[in-house]
C-alpha cells in the first residue's frame, strides 16, 4: 500500500511537470499579443520600449528555460508571479476567490450527493414500476436542462414571485455570514440540480447489480429483513463503485463551478481565470490552470487510495497497475 | 427425402427441415431490428425521435440546395431579418402565430434564428464527432496494440492534457487563435478523441489478452484480421456510443464559452448566443430563455436516452442481460 502510494505520488509529480512545462511554453510561445500589447497603444512614442520595460519589470524577460524554472520554484513557494493586467501579486488576488470556488464546489458536491443517493436507491427499489419511471425521467431532464436556464428562471421566478432576490454585493463568510449563505444557497442548489441527474442513474445501476448478487440471496434466505439487507449487505457495496464515480465527478464539478461563477457574479478563482483569458493576462491564466490541475490530479489520487482502503479485494501489490 | 415429400403436401404442410434458409432481404431486416429495438427499449426509441427532429431541422430549416433540387427553408424568416424602423414595436413580442416562439430584442423570428442555429450546432457536433473518432481510433489501433514505446508515451501525453479542465484549454484556444465554428469542432474533437482513445485502449487491451485471439493468432491470422474482424466490432459500440454524445457535448460547449464571454461570433444565431443574450432581457421576455434552454435540454435529452439505449443493446459484456425482464 505505502509502495503504491509512494508510486502514485511520483506519477503524479512527473505529470505535474511534464503538464506545467507543456502548458507554459505554449502558453508563452503561442499567444501573438498579451496583456502588454493591450495596454500601451502602439501611436505613443518609445512603444516598444516602454513594453520592454514593462516585461522586465513584471519578469517576463530572459531566456525561456530561465523563466521557466523561475515560475516553478515560485510555484512552490507561494510567490505565483504578478498579473499583467492589474500588475498586481497573483497570490493576493487569489486569497480570496479560493475559498469561494472550493465553498462552492464542496457544498455543491455535498448537496448533489444528497440529493443523488436517495433517490437512486429509490428507483432501485422500486424497479420497473411509478416512482422509478418517474424519478429516472427526470434524473434524464435534470442532466440535460442546462445550467443557465436553470439559474435564470430560478433568480427570476423568485425575484417576481416571492419578491427574493439574492444580495447583489458580494460578502465573505468570516464578514457577513448570514448574507453570504443567502448568496452562495442558490448557486450551490443548481450545481446540485444540474449534477444530480447522472448520479442518479449510476446509483440505480449499481444498486441493482448488487441485488442481483448471491449474497443477497442468502441473506434474505437467512431471514433476515428487508432493511437489514439493504443498509448492512447492499448499500455497503454500492459505496464502492458510487467512490470512484464522485471521484470521476470532480473535474466536471470545478468546470460546473466556473459556469456557475459567471452565471452569479460570485468572485470565484474560476471567473477570475477566465478574466484573465479575455485581459490576454497569460501568466494569471498558467498558474490557475496549474492549480486547477494540482487539485484534480490530488483528488483523484485521493479517490483510488480511498477505493483500496474501502474494498478489501483490491491489493495494490507490485505487478498490478 | 423425397418419399415423405408427398405426403408431407398431403398433409398441407411444407417441408422446411433441410432447405438452406434464405437470409432475410436487408430492408425487412434492418425494419425488424428497429421494431425489436423500439419494444424493448421505449425511451430510447423516444430519444431516436428527437434526435431525428434535430436533424431534419438542421437539414431543412434554413433550406437546402443539392444540385438543381432546391428544398424551401422550413423557417419562416431569415435568421436575422429585422426591420430597423420598426424594431422597437416588434421586439419581445410573445408567442402568437405569427412568429410561434415569439421574437426576440430586435423584432427577429426566434424560431426561425432556433433552426439556424440547429444547423450550426449539428454541424459542430458532427466534424467533432468525425475528427475525435477517426483520432482514437487510429491512435488506439496503433498504440494499444502495437508497440509498447509509442502506446508508453502517447499515454503519458494524453494524462498531461486530461489534468487540465477541457473548458480551460477550449477557452485559451479561442483567446489566442479567436473563436469559429471550425475552432470549435476541432477542439472538441481532439480533446473527445484522446478520451475515447483511453476508454478504449483498455478496452483492446483487454480483448488482446482473451483466448480468441491467441486462439486467431496461432491459427496464423494476420495483425489486420484480428484488428478488424475481432478487436474492432467489438469496440465497435463505444464509437457508436460517443457519435451520439458528441453533438450535445458541442452544444454544452458552446453554450458553455458563450456564458463565459467566448462565445462564437455574435452574429451567428448559435444556441449558446441566443441563450447568452436573453439573460439581459429574462425580465421583459422570459420567453427567449426559455425557447433557446428548452431547445438545448431536448437536444441532449434526446441524445442521452438514444445513447443509453444504444449503449444497453449493443455492448457484447451486456448481452447476458438483453433477455432479463
Amino acid at each position: 500500500m505505502t509502495d503504491y502510494f509512494l508510486r502514485r505520488l511520483l506519477l503524479l509529480a512527473l505529470t505535474l511537470l511534464g503538464g506545467s512545462a507543456v502548458l507554459f511554453f505554449a502558453m508563452r510561445t503561442l499567444p501573438p499579443r498579451d496583456a502588454i500589447d493591450l495596454q500601451v497603444p502602439p501611436q505613443t512614442p518609445n512603444a516598444e520600449e516602454t513594453k520592454q520595460a514593462l516585461r522586465r519589470q513584471l519578469g517576463l524577460d530572459g531566456p525561456l528555460y530561465r523563466q521557466y524554472l523561475d515560475w516553478l520554484k515560485g510555484f512552490f513557494t507561494g510567490d505565483w508571479g504578478k498579473s499583467l493586467h492589474s500588475r498586481r501579486p497573483i497570490v493576493q488576488e487569489l486569497k480570496n476567490r479560493i475559498p469561494v470556488s472550493f465553498e462552492l464546489s464542496l457544498i455543491g458536491f455535498f448537496f448533489t450527493w444528497a440529493l443523488s443517493f436517495p433517490l437512486g436507491v429509490l428507483c432501485a427499489l422500486r424497479q420497473d414500476r411509478l416512482p422509478d419511471y418517474v424519478l429516472r425521467s427526470l434524473a434524464y431532464a435534470m442532466d440535460a436542462l442546462p445550467a443557465i436556464l436553470i439559474g435564470i428562471l430560478l433568480l427570476t421566478y423568485l425575484a417576481i414571485n416571492f419578491g427574493w432576490a439574492p444580495p447583489t454585493t458580494f460578502a465573505y463568510f468570516w464578514d457577513d455570514p448570514v448574507r453570504h449563505l443567502k448568496i452562495m444557497i442558490l448557486p450551490t442548489v443548481v450545481i446540485a440540480v444540474t449534477s444530480a441527474g447522472n448520479l442518479v442513474r449510476f446509483t440505480r445501476t449499481f444498486l441493482l447489480e448488487v441485488l442481483r448478487q448471491d449474497y443477497i440471496r442468502t441473506a434474505r434466505a437467512k431471514g433476515l429483513s428487508e432493511q437489514v439487507v439493504l443498509v448492512r449487505h447492499a448499500l455497503r457495496n454500492v459505496a464502492l463503485p458510487f467512490i470512484t464515480v464522485l471521484g470521476a465527478a470532480i473535474p466536471g464539478l470545478l468546470t460546473s463551478s466556473v459556469i456557475i461563477e459567471n452565471l452569479f457574479n460570485l468572485p470565484g478563482m474560476g471567473r477570475y481565470t477566465f478574466q484573465a483569458l479575455i485581459n490576454l493576462d497569460y501568466p494569471v491564466f498558467i498558474t490557475t490552470t496549474m492549480f486547477y490541475a494540482v487539485v484534480i490530479l490530488t483528488s483523484q489520487l485521493v479517490t483510488d487510495l480511498t477505493y483500496a482502503w474501502a474494498d478489501p479485494r483490491v491489493s495494490y501489490a507490485r505487478g498490478t497497475p | 427425402m423425397a418419399r415423405y415429400e408427398g405426403a408431407l403436401e398431403a398433409a398441407g404442410l411444407e417441408w422446411e427441415g433441410l432447405a438452406p434458409q434464405r437470409p432475410r432481404p436487408f430492408p425487412q431486416r434492418a425494419l425488424g431490428g428497429l421494431a425489436w429495438f423500439c419494444s424493448r427499449k421505449p425511451l430510447g426509441a423516444f430519444g431516436g425521435v428527437l434526435v431525428l427532429l434535430l436533424l431534419l431541422m438542421a437539414l431543412l430549416g434554413p433550406g437546402l440546395r443539392v444540385g438543381p433540387l432546391e428544398v424551401p427553408r422550413l423557417a419562416p424568416y431569415h435568421y436575422n431579418q429585422y426591420d430597423i424602423a420598426r424594431a422597437h414595436l416588434e421586439r419581445f413580442q410573445s408567442p402568437s402565430l405569427e412568429h410561434p416562439m415569439g421574437t426576440d430584442q430586435r423584432g427577429r423570428d426566434v424560431l426561425s434564428r432556433l433552426l439556424y442555429g440547429a444547423r450550426i450546432s449539428v454541424a459542430i457536433g458532427l466534424g467533432a464527432f468525425i475528427i475525435s473518432t477517426v483520432l482514437s481510433t487510429t491512435l488506439t489501433l496503433i498504440s494499444a496494440y502495437y508497440v509498447r514505446s509509442v502506446d508508453l508515451l502517447l499515454q503519458r501525453l494524453i494524462e498531461m492534457f486530461n489534468f487540465i479542465p477541457d473548458l480551460l484549454i477550449i477557452g485559451a484556444i479561442f483567446a489566442i487563435k479567436g473563436g469559429t465554428p471550425l475552432t470549435l469542432a476541432l477542439t472538441l474533437g481532439v480533446l473527445g478523441g484522446l478520451n475515447t482513445g483511453r476508454v478504449l485502449r483498455a478496452e483492446v487491451i483487454r480483448i488482446r489478452g482473451l483466448p480468441y485471439v491467441d486462439a486467431s493468432k496461432a491459427m496464423g491470422a494476420s495483425d489486420g484480421r484480428i484488428i478488424f474482424r475481432h478487436i474492432l466490432p467489438n469496440v465497435m459500440f463505444w464509437i457508436i456510443v460517443s457519435a451520439t454524445n458528441a453533438v450535445s457535448v458541442a452544444i454544452v460547449a458552446e453554450a458553455n464559452l458563450a456564458v463565459l464571454g467566448f462565445g462564437l461570433d455574435p452574429a451567428l444565431p448559435t444556441w449558446g448566443n441566443m441563450l447568452d443574450e436573453s439573460r439581459e432581457y429574462v425580465r421583459q421576455a422570459p420567453h427567449l430563455a426559455i425557447f433557446s434552454g428548452l431547445m438545448v435540454a431536448m437536444t441532449i435529452f434526446g441524445f442521452r436516452l438514444l445513447g443509453d439505449a444504444l449503449r444497453d443493446v449493443l455492448d457484447p459484456r451486456l448481452h447476458g442481460a438483453r433477455q432479463r425482464p
